[in-house]
């Protein structure tokens, strides 16, 4: 009896593969983030405490670099500025793609009919096969003084819309929302086309209008996707350097004036500098300001869940 | 596809909620509607039933507007509402699956047609604390409606739709997803709900009992077309087609010839030997000889013991047996004396005796419990509100007129 009962228990867990193929398929994704993500991550964290001497940099562990820019926040160097100023154009940018996305993203829904959507997304995320930097360049051309919109608008007799595109925050907004906008739809789409469709019907038929439905429906409903597509927009818009940079001019202009962004500071840094350590810790300070951005955005979307289940 | 109907006449009180004249609706090459005519009376609660695919639904949504239909009239109390946007009728639908909004607790989702107009707030407030009353959900309205459970959530669905004073009230299978015991507890609230508030409920169910048990008159829709509209217990002991004999009820459809006629009953040669049915006089004339017709039997009517000497009579044996708790259900074969064999269902209180149910033994039914069917054989009625006899599906699928008198036969 006890014999049967162990052989039971011993037979009673539950059939698994072979070890190896588990272990395998666990590795692989394992490695490849551990090479391509927290290798270079740790680098520069690492990086980052370490010092330079005589033109010779130390390994160690110091805090010199954090104290050195802690003391450039407000002053010389003005990183806290810089910080304040990615803040502003990322957060504007984010919402302007989120405006830009939401229309679009509506219009695919509930326009375009069933087995055509797919079709529709796939144009609309295609420029995220390009290259940005590509795309870029191509607004560049498009942008500059004697480009396409300057000289269509001259012909057309626009002169209002005849001006200096290239280095404003209208085009570095253009350039960011374009590199936004594939992955926006997505994740948009995603959230609005999976509102049930009866939730809309049903307030039709209790006497709301397109709008009405719209306003107490699908708009509330959708508040989910858009604080992740916030979030996520205003990641990558602060991290970003290459709008801002080859379309904007390198500066932001906003009401703490005319300062450049924390991540073209980083970068100009970069360059010209011959102290490593200190470039690595200004990147980490970025990189915890991502997180942190990252984090509220997550928990503001776990509020909006939550109010809608 | 057909042409618009005459208007329904006024039967002496009040205009009736709902007359649905030629509704057609097809889908790309799928007929789901091929020309539908019904008239709700005020207050009346008709339910509508059919297998799935007969296009059931179809009509509840070209009603409250939610489809287009292709063709026919819709009036409802008397206004020609064909054209009228969805948000603009006052018909309200409880949907299957109730179609609350999540994002909007009790109180807001039994408020929300009304907070859609310009009312005060207080009024929206009194007016759904009323209705979560009538379905005594009192108590209930800070709820978020993810948190309730089927029953309640059914019933929220009920209070958000009747809060609008609708003219009348549109139920797609609403008690579909709640268990059997609930549901037939729901079946006598909602029933009693209907009267109380004398609107009209057009109710959407493939379940019979359901039907049967709640409806003042029962639609036996089919691939797109109406069957039959009756009175559940005419629509029950007197099918007038094939589909709704089989559809309805627990039936034994006979095949047969006519024989004869004599002293009022039709005399019907079958496989099982010569059949007695009842024959009444304002059925008509009876068929001739010769005509194929299908003769009807319940199968709660077949006895072991005749009560007459005019009982029809059959020999057979039980192949099969099913127990359902307030009856079981036989299958039993007939050897055929003028045919093959045929199987037929007799459901009966109380299990059959071991010494009979063993070999062979007898089963009669009474000429009484017969019905016939047969194309050609029945005048074309008029669907009038309030318990006429409904439309019959002939041979050729044409389209009764609504007009006050037999047209013709």
């Amino acid at each position: 009896m006890a014999d049967a009962a162990l052989a039971c228990g011993a037979v009673a867990e539950p059939a698994r593969g072979p070890w190896a193929l588990r272990a395998v398929s666990i590795a692989v994704p394992v490695a490849y983030t551990a090479a391509f993500f927290l290798v270079p991550l740790a680098f520069f964290v690492v990086l980052g405490f370490w010092r330079v001497q005589d033109y010779q940099v130390v390994p160690g562990f110091s805090l010199e670099n954090y104290r050195d820019i802690a003391g450039h926040i407000l002053a010389q160097s003005n990183y806290g500025i810089a910080i304040v100023q990615s803040f502003y154009v990322s957060a504007t940018t984010a919402l302007c793609a989120v405006a830009f996305c939401y229309p679009l993203v509506l219009a695919i829904v509930y326009t375009v009919p069933g087995r055509l959507q797919r079709l529709v997304l796939l144009f609309a995320v295609a420029p995220f096969w390009t290259s940005y930097i590509l795309r870029v360049f191509a607004w560049q051309i498009l942008l500059a003084r004697r480009g396409i919109i300057n000289t269509a608008a001259a012909s057309l007799g626009w002169d209002w819309m005849e001006q200096g595109w290239l280095n404003t925050q209208v085009a570095t907004r253009i350039g960011l929302v374009h590199y936004l906008a594939p992955v926006l739809v997505i994740i948009l789409y995603v959230s609005v086309s999976s509102i049930d469709r009866t939730l809309i019907e049903a307030a039709r038929e209790l006497g709301a209008s397109r709008l009405q439905a719209f306003r107490r429906v699908i708009w509330p409903l959708s508040r989910v996707g858009i604080t992740v597509s916030l979030s996520f927009a205003t990641i990558i818009g602060f991290g970003d350097v290459l709008s801002g940079s080859l379309l904007g001019g390198g500066a932001g202009r906003s009401i703490v004036g005319a300062v450049p962004l924390f991540s073209n500071m980083i970068m100009s840094d970069y360059a010209s500098s011959t102290n490593l350590p200190r470039t690595c810790a200004l990147a980490m300070i970025l990189v915890l300001i991502l997180a942190c951005i990252l984090v509220a955005g997550l928990r503001a979307a776990e509020r909006a869940q939550r109010a809608v289940a | 596809m057909t042409a618009p109907a005459a208007p329904l006449p006024l039967t002496g009180t009040a205009e009736p909620d709902l007359v649905l004249a030629g509704i057609a609706k097809r889908f790309g090459d799928h007929v789901a509607l091929g020309g539908i005519d019904l008239a709700v009376a005020r207050g009346e609660f008709v339910a509508i039933m059919g297998p799935s695919g007969c296009g059931k639904t179809t009509l509840l949504r070209i009603i409250a507007g939610l489809e287009r239909m292709d063709a026919g009239t819709i009036r409802l109390r008397g206004r020609s509402v064909g054209n009228v946007p969805v948000n603009k009728r006052n018909v309200r639908l409880v949907w299957q699956n109730y179609a609350l909004f999540p994002h909007l607790d009790v109180k807001g989702n039994i408020g929300f047609g009304l907070s859609l107009r310009r009312l005060d707030k207080a009024a929206i407030r009194e007016r759904v604390a009323a209705a979560a009353a009538m379905v005594s959900l009192d108590g209930f309205l800070d709820r978020r409606v993810t948190q309730l459970s089927g029953g309640q959530r059914q019933r929220v669905a009920i209070a958000r739709a009747l809060v609008t004073e609708p003219d009348i009230l549109l139920l797609d299978e609403p008690l579909s997803a709640l268990d059997a015991h609930l549901r037939v507890r729901m079946q006598g609230e909602m029933k009693r709900l209907q009267q109380r508030l004398g609107i009209s409920f057009v109710y959407i169910t493939h379940n019979q009992s359901e039907a049967l048990s709640m409806a003042d008159r029962v639609v036996v829709m089919n691939a797109g077309a109406i069957e039959q509209i009756d009175a559940p217990e005419k629509l029950y002991r007197r099918p007038r087609t094939r589909f709704v004999a089989e559809f309805v009820g627990a039936n034994n459809l006979l095949e047969g010839t006519v024989a004869g006629f004599e002293d009022g009953h039709l005399l019907v040669d079958g496989t099982v030997g010569c059949m007695a049915a009842h024959w009444a006089a304002d059925d008509g004339p009876p068929p001739a000889r010769g005509t194929a017709v299908t003769l009807v039997v319940q199968a709660g009517k077949l006895r072991l013991n005749a009560r007459s000497p005019r009982d029809n009579r059959v020999q057979a044996r039980v192949v099969e047996r099913e127990f359902s708790g307030t009856h079981v259900l036989y299958i039993l074969r007939v050897e055929g004396s003028a045919g093959p064999a045929i199987e037929i269902r007799a459901l009966m209180q109380d299990p059959l005796p071991d010494s009979v149910g063993a070999g062979f033994f007898d089963l009669y039914w009474s000429p009484e419990d017969v019905c016939v069917i047969g194309p050609g054989l029945l005048p074309r009625r008029i669907d009038a509100p309030g318990g006429g006899p409904g439309n019959a599906r002939t041979g050729a699928a044409s389209i009764p007129q609504l007009v006050g008198e037999d047209a013709r036969g």
